[in-house]
């Protein structure tokens, strides 16, 4: 392997690294938040709104995201909507990843016992309050390895923009590739950077998983 | 006119007027009625299904009931009753207001495992009732000092045994100055030898004068600290007597069977 290459393409890779942990820093956000109001919805009082929800789960976890991303980069034009590479990136990150979130949210606050819903509401607490002081924390705690493991899925997955221009961490292979006919080495490279935020993602859940200890 | 002795006629704090409820087909509460006076401790004792546990869930409203009324100081738990009889839900504050004057402790502790204990004590205060972290904090300490545990206010609730939990659960309800105590079965999760600690804190309740209606198989304990004593059977109130008469002369076969049976399990 040329180590002197692999020094001359970093800045490069380094450069679409930038894009990719933007992407997946962006999708993270919004799919930890996007995840809540599907939950919100998933357990609604309403049916309607519950089916809504359920199809809307069913249809981003059924559908690939690759898919996703085309519909949104090439579909919306069709309307008139324009959107901007980077934004069908993150947006469809974030529409696809909203649903799984929400389901992982949903399983671990049906993990926590009634019982607790009902010593929190006996002591005066509005039902919003039991779910957010009570609930929430415990189901969060337990939960807390599945959702690193999706994080890392997004960051996988952000090398989907590569296929609509989104110059990330795949698609600057992709184009030194083309310049300099070295796959071995590039793609060497890209996969451990990947790896790289990957174990940061990783060990950033791992310290929170230390900080907020399962208890029982 | 003479006072009337306040001993004899406490002020009525819950009054049940013929409270019904169904799970589908099965018909749990039957009717019942019952009044508790302020300062007075009732039990409810009776073989397991027969209502005691649903009845006292109704009384906080973590279980609804549908026919009669079950009222705390005056105001009716859970629904409004209109004029024309009309029955309408609470909205959701209202019935956490009515909850924060009600405590309840739970046969299986329900401490929050992810809260220190100190912090199972002064979530409710401080979320609910606005009081400030410190004045929560002081007297939650108080409250620990008062069952024993004031050492274990930095652990959280795994670290403790049983009983301490149970300690704990009750500390916290006092913690809300509760009007009223509902307890529930609150020694039967137990192993034998802690039953006594847990017990005589509530019998210290009883002692100053708190209001509480308890759930229990602990008949020696019921004997102590009740002021009245209700023997359910089936969903309905079978007997209901102060201690001495209810245990001394039971009335109808089902409380003497039930005690009888009662008996021969415990004997030694």
């Amino acid at each position: 392997m040329d180590t002197a290459f692999l020094l001359r393409i970093l800045p490069v890779l380094l450069e679409g690294l930038e894009i990719t942990v933007a992407l997946t820093a962006l999708a993270l956000v919004g799919a930890a938040i996007g995840g809540l109001i599907v939950v919100a919805g998933r357990r609604s009082r309403f049916a309607a709104m519950r089916g809504v929800t359920i199809a809307y789960i069913d249809v981003m976890r059924n559908t690939p995201v690759l898919v996703q991303i085309f519909i949104l980069y090439f579909g919306l034009p069709e309307i008139g909507l324009f959107p901007e590479a980077f934004a069908c990136g993150v947006i469809a990150l974030v529409l696809q990843n909203s649903a799984y979130a929400g389901e992982i949210y949903r399983a671990g606050i049906e993990s926590v016992k009634r019982t607790q819903t009902e010593a929190a509401l006996s002591l005066g607490m509005m039902p919003r309050r039991a779910l957010f002081d009570i609930v929430l924390p415990q189901a969060l705690r337990r939960v807390l390895p599945v959702l690193g493991n999706q994080a890392v899925v997004i960051l996988k997955d952000s090398s989907i923009a590569s296929t609509i221009s989104v110059t990330e961490l795949t698609q600057a292979g992709k184009l030194l590739l083309d310049r300099s006919a070295a796959p071995y080495e590039t793609f060497f490279m890209m996969a451990a950077l990947y790896l790289a935020m990957a174990a940061v993602l990783l060990g950033g859940m791992k310290l929170l998983a230390w900080r907020f200890p399962v208890r029982t | 006119m003479p006072e009337p002795l306040p001993e004899l006629l406490p002020e009525s704090l819950v009054v049940i007027d013929r409270v019904g409820k169904s799970f589908g087909a099965n018909r749990v509460l039957k009717e019942v009625s019952l009044t508790v006076g302020k300062g007075e401790v009732v039990t409810l004792i009776g073989p397991s299904g027969c209502g005691k546990t649903t009845l006292l869930r109704c009384v906080n409203f973590l279980e609804t009931y549908d026919s009669g009324a079950i009222s705390i100081e005056g105001e009716t738990v859970g629904i409004r009753i209109g004029a024309d009889g009309r029955r309408t839900a609470r909205p959701d504050r209202e019935v956490a207001a009515m909850r924060a004057r009600v405590g309840m402790v739970f046969q299986s502790y329900n401490l929050f495992p992810h809260l220190t204990v100190l912090d199972n004590l002064t979530v409710a205060p401080i979320k609910v009732r606005g009081l400030p972290l410190r004045q929560a904090r002081e007297k939650a300490m108080a409250l620990l000092e008062r069952v024993g545990l004031s050492e274990k206010a930095a652990q959280y609730p795994a670290a403790l045994s049983g009983g301490q939990q149970q300690r704990v659960a009750i500390a916290r309800t006092l913690a809300m100055e509760p009007h009223l105590i509902l307890l529930d079965e609150v020694t039967s999760a137990l192993d034998p030898e802690l039953v006594g600690e847990v017990l005589d804190v509530v019998q210290s309740l009883a002692a100053d004068g708190m209001t509480m209606m308890i759930v229990t198989h602990e008949m020696q304990f019921a004997r102590e600290v009740s002021s009245r004593v209700a023997f359910m059977a089936a969903g309905e109130i079978v007997e209901l007597a102060s201690p001495a008469d209810l245990f001394g002369s039971p009335k109808s076969d089902r409380l003497r069977s039930f005690l009888g049976r009662y008996q021969a399990a415990h004997r030694i």
